[in-house]
């Protein structure tokens, strides 16, 4: 029968071992005298380091008043993001202006469509086709005329 | 008393006792309890719902410890430690011997090393480190042995 490992002693040692192991270990240690001392020892050693690092802690009488010092907050503006900013600014402002042009172009515009009013005859010249004009002002009034 | 007075002077003691065993040192371990507990009180602020503030408490202590220690061991040479350690073994203290032993294991081995200390169970020490709790046993009864080991090589009388 093999002897009981390292990891399963300490695990017995320490009560996380399951009934199963513990059965194994109980059973194990009545005619393995070598496995016996290595539990005893082990137990020794965990007991012994528990306490030499429990030396280490030294009691803190006061508990200190929790506070939570806050200065002003920094407003920081790295320079990329300037940038980024400083962009859309000129794209915001590039649309404004377009937009606005384009508005004071409709304002101005008098618009004029011709089209032959009937069938386009190719026996006969220009001047003796029907033509229509449609002029639109810059206040959408709407005006037609035919030319003869 | 609100909520967070109540969990501050009820964990105080304990967090600061786990801190000082790991660390140490009194002033980092004052600095490492206060964020612990400042990081506790904007998590409720926040309006999270903690519903293991003492298991909280003592992960982020651990975790913060670790952190502590691993900065430590980059800015420690090996000439100071080897001068540390002739210092110590002139004073024969048992807490600054225990204390070298400790020093010279992992992080993690001497979380579990402390926590072990505190008389935590298996589970707990898996859920205040991250370590899987099939693991425990076997890192511990590795981590005891190289105290021990330790102990030995300083001729230190463990028993």
């Amino acid at each position: 029968m093999s002897c009981i490992k390292d990891h399963l002693i300490q695990k017995y040692i320490d009560g996380e071992a399951s009934s199963n192991e513990v059965l194994f270990v109980e059973g194990h240690i009545t005619h393995c005298e070598r496995c016996a001392a290595k539990i005893e020892h082990q137990r020794k050693l965990s007991n012994r380091v528990k306490r030499e690092i429990n030396l280490l802690s030294v009691p803190q009488a006061q508990i200190p008043e929790f506070v939570i010092v806050r200065g002003p907050r920094k407003h920081f503006i790295s320079t990329g993001r300037i940038v980024y900013y400083a962009a859309a600014a000129c794209l915001l402002l590039f649309i404004i202006v377009f937009y606005h042009t384009r508005e004071e172009e409709k304002i101005n515009e008098v618009t004029m469509i011709s089209d032959y009013a009937s069938d386009v005859d190719a026996n006969r010249p220009v001047s003796q086709q029907e033509l229509s004009i449609y002029i639109i002002d810059q206040h959408g009034n709407y005006a037609e005329y035919f030319v003869q | 008393m609100s909520r967070f007075e109540e969990i501050y002077a009820e964990n105080y003691k304990t967090i600061f006792c786990l801190a000082k065993k790991i660390v140490g040192n009194q002033d980092t371990v004052s600095d490492i309890v206060q964020e612990v507990f400042i990081d506790f009180y904007e998590m409720l602020n926040r309006g999270n719902e903690i519903h293991y503030p003492g298991r909280w408490l003592y992960r982020a202590t651990t975790n913060k410890c670790i952190d502590n220690l691993r900065k430590q061991k980059k800015f420690q040479g090996l000439q100071s430690l080897k001068d540390k350690e002739a210092e110590l073994s002139d004073k024969e203290d048992r807490a600054a011997m225990i204390n070298l032993a400790l020093s010279k294991l992992e992080p993690r081995e001497k979380i579990l090393a402390v926590l072990y200390s505190e008389g935590l169970s298996y589970k707990e020490i898996a859920a205040a480190t991250g370590i899987k709790f099939s693991s425990v046993g076997k890192m511990l009864s590795r981590t005891l042995k190289k105290i021990e080991n330790e102990f030995t090589k300083q001729r230190y009388e463990l028993y």
